[in-house]
């Protein structure tokens, strides 16, 4: 790591130093950005369902983990728009899309962890958030393109095929409560893994000679 | 890795551009047939003359089928059935909901297509500062310089991730997770040093590790007293212990514990005739461990510099003082760590603590070591280039 570390001292030719704020902001939402970029892509490409909801749970370990080292409120956002500029490089197609949803991403875990950074009921809050999301941007998406036909063409469908499989009323409210219990786990423990990760980082970084070996 | 090449230029201006697809925005958002197909057609015809590139990117068989499909199902499970088609029964309600969905769509579509071709453009980040956000473009543009690093840690995290068992890959694939996230924190710390030597150290930055090297009765203590008289006239705080060895006639007898900040002496190990902790011929008081931990804790709290004398045997087999400095962790707020260590101990207490920042011969001028190493060069030299190994 020591050889060909990038200055911040002048980032853009202007000769002005980026304050510590902006400079994490930076290294975490080119984290962000690349995973988005190379990870989000191969994932989009494999069309598996539900790669959405693990890049969020990725995300949110990260935020959360870098809210445990630095306490400053609005750094999850910054950071979030730093990688949402990040995506841009990326060379698939449309890309306001997954864009929106890094910045949706980030504005939630800003607004669960300011009160209490290091709670990791906030933490799995942010996490819950996160993965509902993720996971129904998918039909916020569908809406903003197809207008609310699309919301009563697939409740059409719902009582369509719960009428052909014979299934009582209300059995897809089960369903989708399911799915939501599902999620919910998922983000809660990213958000438990993002307060552990923070904690274990902050200890190596402490400790002299102990961020040497993993 | 700047944006200007990845993306195909742009023809001309795109303002004008920008101005049709907000008038055929709010055209189509009452939602009716004939307003969104005349918005669908402005938006087109805007594409074949400011933007080509955008208008091929339509050309996804994807979307159109999905779009055609939902189409489809709309006239089949929306109203009533009141028009046959080829043997099915449809619902001119739902036919024509599902048209509005086609057209709708390619019209959200396009606009997407041509916005993300424009958020793409360099001057994404010129926007971004005039709008006032100089610092996110300036950190876009430090993000974008940092990718490389980023990509070849990733890669080397990742490399060393190979496992043969799924369960095993999972948990070196986590433990890669983690190792890329505690590079990313360190290289953020790194670069957010501040250039001011004299300004506090970050709480997630070790200390610098400077260290007296010399064999027993070399003259260690004696440097790190002149070296501690050499800062306070600098108007730096120093904490920390020294322990100066009791001699009688000629002969060493034990050692004696001195708080560095109060003067504060207290016994601390005595000559013994049985062979002691790690085969030294002394008996060392185990509350002066406790005392000494306890100074340690509250001074590292305090001081920039914390001192700490004769790390020999005992902190080389893991006990003596090496427990009190590696528990300081997040309390210690000390930049610098100025250790006297025995010749024959450096290298295995330097990979201990991590390896020394500067390694100096008991006897070094003070001065010159306070204006080379220990006030010079905060940035570069205390954490990683300049880290010598022991």
């Amino acid at each position: 790591m020591e050889a060909g570390i990038p200055t911040l001292a002048e980032p853009s030719g202007s000769g002005r130093r980026l304050s510590a704020f902006w400079t994490r902001a930076a290294c975490f939402g080119a984290l962000w950005g690349v995973g988005e970029v190379t990870l989000g892509a191969f994932l989009h490409a494999l069309r598996l369902p539900f790669a959405g909801v693990l890049m969020a749970a990725l995300a949110v370990i990260m935020l959360v983990a870098q809210r445990q080292l630095y306490r400053r409120r609005g750094l999850s956002l910054a950071t979030g728009l730093v990688a949402a500029l990040v995506k841009t490089l990326s060379p698939g197609g449309v890309i306001l899309g997954p864009m929106a949803a890094i910045l949706v991403e980030a504005t939630l875990v800003e607004l669960c962890l300011p009160a209490w950074p290091g709670s990791v009921v906030a933490a799995m809050a942010a996490g819950s958030l996160c993965s509902l999301w993720s996971a129904f941007q998918q039909l916020f998406t569908q809406y903003l393109l197809y207008g609310r036909n699309i919301i009563e063409l697939y409740l059409a469908m719902l009582r369509r095929a719960s009428g052909w499989l014979n299934l009582p009323a209300g059995a897809g409210w089960w369903v989708l409560g399911g799915v939501i219990a599902l999620l919910v786990v998922v983000g809660t423990t990213s958000g438990w893994l993002g307060v552990r990760l923070g904690v274990v980082s902050r200890q190596r970084l402490q400790t002299p000679g102990a961020g040497e070996s993993w | 890795m700047r944006t200007a090449g990845a993306t195909p230029r742009i023809q001309g201006r795109q303002w004008p551009a920008g101005l049709v697809a907000l008038g055929c925005l709010a055209v189509q958002i009452p939602g009716g047939v004939p307003a969104t197909a005349l918005a669908l057609l402005v938006w087109l015809v805007t594409l074949l003359l400011a933007d080509r590139t955008a208008l091929r990117a339509l050309w996804l068989p994807r979307f159109w089928l999905v779009s055609l499909l939902l189409a489809s199902l709309s006239g089949l499970l929306l109203g009533q059935h009141d028009v046959r088609l080829g043997g099915l029964a449809l619902s001119r309600t739902g036919l024509e909901a599902g048209l509005l969905m086609v057209l709708r769509g390619g019209f959200m579509f396009a606009l997407a297509s041509w916005a993300s071709r424009r958020l793409r453009e360099p001057g994404a980040q010129r926007l971004a500062e005039c709008l006032g956000a100089r610092s996110l473009g300036q950190a876009f543009a430090a993000a974008v310089d940092l990718l490389p690093e980023l990509q070849r840690l990733f890669t080397a995290d990742l490399a060393s991730a190979g496992e043969k068992n799924a369960r095993g890959r999972v948990r070196r694939l986590a433990r890669a997770f983690s190792a890329l996230f505690y590079h990313t924190a360190s290289l953020a710390e790194q670069m957010s040093r501040p250039v001011d030597n004299v300004s506090r150290r970050s709480p997630l930055v070790r200390p610098r590790l400077v260290a007296v090297v010399g064999s027993p009765g070399s003259g260690k203590t004696t440097s790190l007293l002149a070296l501690a008289s050499s800062l306070r006239r600098r108007g730096i705080t120093v904490g920390g212990v020294v322990q100066p060895a009791q001699y009688r006639q000629g002969r060493k007898t034990g050692y004696r514990l001195r708080d560095i900040a109060s003067g504060e002496e207290i016994d601390f190990a005595r000559r013994s005739s049985a062979a002691g902790e790690q085969g030294l011929p002394f008996r060392f008081d185990p509350a002066g461990w406790e005392w000494s931990r306890d100074r340690l804790r509250r001074q590292s709290r305090r001081a920039r510099v914390l001192l700490v004398d004769e790390l020999g045997l005992l902190e080389a087999g893991g006990g003596g003082h090496l427990q009190a400095l590696l528990s300081l962790g997040a309390a210690n707020r000390a930049d610098v760590w100025l250790l006297a260590v025995r010749a024959d101990c450096a290298e295995v207490l330097g990979r201990m603590l991590g390896g020394f920042d500067a390694m100096l011969q008991p006897g070094c001028d003070p001065e010159h070591v306070l204006r080379q190493i220990i006030l010079a060069d905060g940035g570069q030299a205390g954490n990683c280039a300049g880290r010598a190994k022991a």
